[in-house]
């Protein structure tokens, strides 16, 4: 090896303090920038990967009137889609003792779409099967092999209502782990899926609720970059221009017709029906007529007939009587004739005459008595007349009975016929409107940022990923001065020997290799070792929590070269810059005046002498310290700066954490001032009332509480819950509404509220105009008339006649409750009520602010992080400062050593200077750090909080005192480096 | 034409105000091969005139010929190649590299140098062979400054410059050093110029240059050189 370069590596391990400093603070900005970084693309990576392999939709389509096999094959056939699959799913209750809880069956898809990730045992084959997410297990206790059991509607599409779960799976729709207190961070109220086979659904539905589009190519991008988001927002610019609102037309369309059909079917059938009952009444009706005019005149028959019987016989009668006088006449005079016979022939006169009178009289008695007979008979006939007469007259009123039974029939047919008439009358003229009340049909076109858990991931990422990008900016600040500093002072040290190596006659170039070669051999290997910590370690340390954050089955860790190189490359790259800077000036120097020894600097007089009230006060020493710090004017701003900086991080890192803890109290002191929140279906109100009315509730008001989604004009939307109060008066006691200037604020009809961070996500301000878009698709346009503070979740305050204005019939569902004082364990009593029927959740604030840390686990987390960092970072200047400080120094130091300093004397000395910068730059740092801590909102920005800054009195002390300890901490090192100084190698002149 | 020509060389030092002539209008001549001591009490411009003559610093104004070539004119690229290839320097106080040992120190001068000589050999013709592997800081002042010889010895110099070689020695080795400087003038044909303000040993030069004040007030020439064995003080 040539002389020269054995000389640099001699060099390096002379000055190993010098070579790990630089080291050191190259490890700690390159494992903070590729660390974080690399965390932030691993957990997108493995959500992508993830996300791949259970085939995530890329687009999914709801329509309020349901798809259609046409809708998905025009879809299919759409430039960019590569598959087009309808799907069902349907929302049900389930109820497992005292917990029911709302479940998304869904079809298993047969392309394997929205694939689920299996954990254990097995997918369902056959129909009465299911495999649920251990979310759902845990919410109803239950575990593989129990059943599932739902309740479900009349119109319901799902076949059995008893399912036996047979395995355990992770939804890739749906990756929060609901342990952590994900409610804060959107949709957690989103009802958990469980798959279930085709056969479990009845077979006669003949729409899809959802269509699921796999976009070519898609698969190949990673999901979250924007040649993913391309792909698939081309294709759905595509479906909203082109296709949409012809397939919205033609569905409508459909189903209007469908409905019309059946209208007219069942029209014509009410009517066929109507009809023949009508005609059978017509006929009823005549029959009936008939019959009466058949009685009328059997009437008037027997009528006549009786009296003509009556007649007859009085005819009879009277002619009988007549007969038989005439009889008795002839008989009388048959018995004179006979007589006169006798008596004739006694006195035997001609009888003849007689005799022929006889005969005659004879004859006519025999006439009469042949006439009586006649009569006899005709009487008897009409006698037996009368007796057909009187069971005619039975019959007559037997016909009038069963006449008036009839007509009494016919009068209920006609009743029932008409009640009938207008009944259907009544049901067509509904059914009509129905079917013209039938909503045209809406699209809703989404990408997969609708789902949470897939949002969630990308703002967690995004959030890191800015943390991870500002503070390596300042370490990497800090580490090229120190590189400045620490080669500087190497060539300063080095001055003879760089002008004995001009006058042996090597060029610039080559001299400055010797520094440039140690600075980049102390960058290169802290970045290499910055690179693995931060690929190795840092992403398991994340995955675990991110572990605890999201359900992904694994993480991947990954090498990305951008980072991966990028990181060492500007770190050591920055560092070696810094080198050359520093050779610069000496090196452009003649050898002649190299090798002479420096000029030492001028003294120079401070402002502090002109005050000779506190000057002449001061001892010398003293005064020797207030020259000194101003002797050294560039070192001076370099020790403020350095801890100003590390402050200001110190601070940085305690606001994040001041922020978050501040929340509780803002959010939950402040904003919602009531004691618990209960909220149920809107069928349920009742029940709910009913639990409520109770000794241990002293008020609460009863309100309307739904999911929402909030769209700005930007395109960006955010889940929000509207609050619809009945009362805006007594609203106040539950709910704090302050405006951002912190006004107070009351409900008005007609206006609405929206929380801040709903504003500064979707980037709206008061005045203008966003979309809320109910969960059954409703939607309204509304002006935003108050943005209020908040800083959980995300809320649209309105009256009630506002939501019946814009959503339609307003069904209360929840309640905010004030408990009496006697209730002293909040939680529990939540917790109690939470087991009712009826109740889908009540918790408690006392309850939710217990629960509060849990969620901000990677938060506290890089703060404690950055924290440590920003101490070893304060540490690394401190000591490279003064390190360097007494180097420069080492003369004057050496010679009060030999004036008869003490060692302890010689440490004050120096430290009084360092303490007074600290102190200087402690003083700088503060302002500094708080400038950062209110930049905090902007840098965590999550969908569901807003983190005000804040900072406590406290933090401020804390990171004095670090600082302050880091200082005193440095100087005891840098005292043994004092007393090992020599007085006689110091002292060794040149000449 | 002498193998080296200083003319009218002007070095002015200024600060502010205040201006310094530690040159003031310098004129003298060296032939090849000679050995010439520059004689001067402090303060006089000896130091700074071999500076300039050997590339290490500039001048105000004037000339400095050195075997034709105008190195005055010199731009800061041409100085380091004059300095690489022509000069041998040999300072008072040895600034040697501490780093390295007395041999490496030796091959590091090589190492510029196209046509040096074997470090090796040197060391042993100085009279170090022994010491090859310690460091300056294991070597006594006599033994570093011998280093220093060879290390400017090694680079095949044209013109070696000595200022105050003997300066930090004793007696006895500074003959020793003076010797040494003197036979290698002989005998590998170098033209020495030795600053000293030990006006005992001007015999021994060819010729004899005095500074006073910035300026030449003597130049003479010696025909007769006696050799420094013979010169006692």
């Amino acid at each position: 090896m040539k002389a020269y370069t054995k000389d640099i590596f001699r060099n390096i391990s002379k000055g190993k303090k010098r070579f790990f400093a630089i080291m050191i603070i190259t490890i700690l900005g390159v494992t903070m920038f590729s660390g974080l970084k690399a965390s932030c693309v691993d957990l997108r990576k493995s959500a992508d990967a993830f996300f791949d392999e259970s085939n995530l939709h890329d687009i999914q389509i709801l329509s309020t009137l349901g798809l259609t096999d046409e809708d998905v094959s025009v879809l299919s056939k759409l430039d960019g889609v590569k598959l087009a699959e309808g799907g069902y799913n349907e929302t049900v209750t389930a109820r497992e003792g005292d917990v029911e809880i709302n479940v998304n069956i869904t079809k298993i898809s047969d392309h394997d779409l929205d694939k689920a990730c299996l954990l254990e045992g097995r997918m369902p084959e056959n129909k009465g099967e299911t495999a649920v997410t251990n979310k759902l297990l845990d919410l109803l206790s239950l575990k593989i092999g129990d059943k599932l059991n739902l309740s479900l509607d009349e119109d319901s599409n799902i076949t059995s209502d008893s399912f036996e779960i047979v395995g355990v799976v992770i939804d890739p729709t749906d990756v929060d782990n609901p342990e952590t207190a994900s409610g804060y961070r959107g949709d957690s109220s989103a009802a958990t899926r469980a798959f279930v086979t085709a056969d479990s659904i009845d077979s006669e539905v003949d729409y899809y609720t959802f269509v699921n589009l796999i976009v070519d190519g898609a698969k190949e991008e990673f999901c979250y970059s924007n040649g993913y988001t391309s792909l698939t927002r081309a294709v759905i610019t595509d479906i909203e221009d082109n296709l949409q609102s012809l397939r919205e037309n033609a569905r409508h369309d459909e189903i209007v017709d469908d409905a019309t059909s059946e209208y007219e079917k069942a029209k014509k059938e009410a009517e066929d029906e109507l009809n023949d009952a009508l005609a059978e009444l017509n006929d009823a009706q005549k029959e009936i007529d008939d019959a009466k005019a058949e009685l009328a005149d059997a009437f008037n028959t027997l009528t006549q007939n009786e009296a003509d019987i009556e007649n007859g016989l009085k005819e009879i009668a009277d002619k009988k009587a007549e007969l038989n006088d005439n009889l008795a006449q002839v008989r009388d005079g048959i018995a004179q004739v006979e007589a006169g016979i006798a008596q004739a022939k006694a006195y035997g006169m001609d009888t003849s005459g007689l005799e022929m009178q006889l005969a005659d009289l004879k004859t006519n008695e025999a006439m009469i008595l042949t006439g009586l007979d006649e009569i006899a008979l005709n009487e008897a006939k009409l006698e037996s007349g009368k007796a057909e007469i009187e069971s005619g007259w039975n019959d007559y009123y037997k016909g009038l009975e069963d006449l008036k039974d009839g007509e009494a029939e016919l009068a209920d047919g006609w009743a029932e016929y008409n009640d009938g008439k207008a009944e259907a009358d009544k049901e067509l003229a509904d059914a009509k409107k129905e079917i013209d009340d039938i909503d045209e049909a809406v699209w809703y076109v989404q990408e997969r940022t609708a789902l949470s858990g897939y949002n969630n991931i990308q703002t967690d990422a995004d959030s890191i990923e800015v943390i991870g990008t500002v503070f390596p900016v300042i370490f990497f600040v800090v580490a090229i001065l120190i590189s400045l500093t620490t080669i500087t002072r190497m060539v300063d040290e080095d001055r003879g020997l760089i002008g004995t190596y001009k006058a042996i006659g090597f060029t610039d170039r080559e001299i400055r290799r010797k520094f440039i070669l140690y600075s980049a051999m102390a960058g290169i290997i802290g970045a290499v070792i910055g690179t693995i910590l931060a690929y190795i370690v840092f992403p398991i340390f994340l995955s675990s929590v991110f572990g605890i954050m999201y359900l992904l089955p694994d993480f991947i860790l990954t090498f990305v070269p951008t980072y991966g190189f990028g990181g060492p490359i500007v770190f050591a790259g920055g560092i070696v810059l810094a080198t050359v800077l520093a050779c610069r000036s000496e090196l452009s120097k003649m050898p002649a005046t190299l090798m002479r020894p420096k000029t030492p600097k001028a003294g120079s007089r401070v402002l502090l002498e002109r005050i000779p009230a506190i000057w002449s006060r001061m001892s010398f020493l003293n005064k020797v310290t207030a020259r000194n710090l101003f002797r050294y004017k560039k070192r001076m701003l370099m020790t403020i700066l350095g801890i100003a900086g590390c402050t200001a991080l110190l601070l940085f890192g305690f606001a994040i954490r001041d922020s978050v803890t501040d929340l509780v109290p803002r959010q939950y002191e402040e904003t919602f001032k009531y004691d618990a929140l209960m909220v149920g279906t809107s069928d349920d109100n009742e029940k709910l009332l009913s639990y409520i009315e109770d000794e241990d509730v002293d008020s609460y008001v009863n309100f309307l509480m739904t999911q929402a989604k909030l769209k700005g004009e930007s395109g960006e939307e955010i889940s929000v819950q509207i609050v619809a109060v009945p009362d805006k008066e007594e609203f106040d006691e539950y709910v704090g509404m302050k405006d951002r200037n912190l006004e107070d604020l009351s409900l008005e009809d007609d206006e609405i509220f929206v929380t801040q961070n709903a504003s500064v996500i979707v980037g709206f301000e008061e005045g203008e105009e966003v979309n809320l878009q109910l969960l059954d698709m409703k939607d309204a346009d509304l002006e935003v008339n108050h943005i209020i503070k908040n800083y959980l979740g995300n809320y649209v305050y309105m009256t009630k006649e506002t939501y019946e204005k814009h959503f339609g019939e307003y069904k209360a569902n929840a309640f905010y409750i004030n408990l009496s004082d006697s209730v002293e364990n909040h939680a529990e009593w939540a917790k109690s009520m939470d087991k009712n029927e009826g109740v889908i959740s009540c918790s408690s604030v006392q309850g939710m602010k217990d629960d509060f840390s849990q969620a901000f686990i990677i938060l506290n987390l890089v703060v404690y992080v950055v924290i440590g960092m920003s101490a070893a970072l304060a540490f690394v200047v401190l000591f490279t400062l003064s390190t360097t400080n007494i180097s420069e120094r080492e003369r004057e130091l050496a010679t009060i050593k030999v004036l008869g300093f003490y060692d302890g004397e010689v440490h004050a000395y120096v430290n009084k200077e360092t303490i007074i910068l600290t102190l200087i730059g402690i003083a700088i740092g503060m302002p500094l750090g708080k400038f950062f801590g209110s930049t905090i909102t902007s840098v965590l920005l999550l969908p569901s909080i807003y983190f005000e800054s804040s900072l406590h009195v406290v933090s401020f002390l804390l990171s004095a005192v670090l600082s302050f300890v880091f200082a005193i901490a440095v100087n005891f090192i840098t005292d043994r480096s004092l007393n090992k100084i020599d007085p006689i190698e110091a002292l060794k002149s040149v000449e | 034409m002498a193998f080296i020509e200083f003319k009218n060389v002007v070095k002015e030092y200024r600060t502010g105000e205040t201006s310094i002539l530690a040159l003031n209008g310098a004129n003298f001549e060296v032939n090849k091969g000679e050995l010439a001591v520059i004689l001067g009490s402090s303060g006089a411009g000896k130091t700074t005139a071999l500076n300039i003559l050997g590339g290490m610093d500039t001048a105000t104004s004037g000339e400095v010929l050195v075997d034709g070539t105008n190195v005055s004119k010199y731009g800061k690229k041409d100085l380091v190649t004059y300095r690489r290839k022509d000069i041998g320097f040999v300072f008072q106080f040895y600034n040697l590299v501490p780093n390295l040992t007395a041999l490496e120190n030796v091959e590091l001068a090589a190492q510029v140098c196209d046509d040096a000589l074997d470090a090796k050999r040197v060391l042993e013709q100085v009279g170090l062979a022994y010491r090859m592997g310690n460091f300056p800081a294991q070597l006594s002042g006599g033994e570093q400054q011998r280093v220093s010889i060879a290390r400017a010895l090694a680079k095949n110099p044209k013109l070696l410059l000595c200022d105050e070689p003997t300066g930090a020695l004793d007696y006895t080795t500074g003959k020793q050093i003076l010797k040494l400087l003197q036979d290698t003038c002989r005998k590998n044909k170098i033209t020495v110029i030795i600053i000293t303000h030990n006006s005992a040993i001007a015999p021994m030069a060819d010729r004899l240059i005095k500074f006073k004040s910035g300026k030449v007030t003597e130049m003479t020439t010696n025909d007769n050189p006696i050799s420094i064995d013979d010169i006692e003080w």
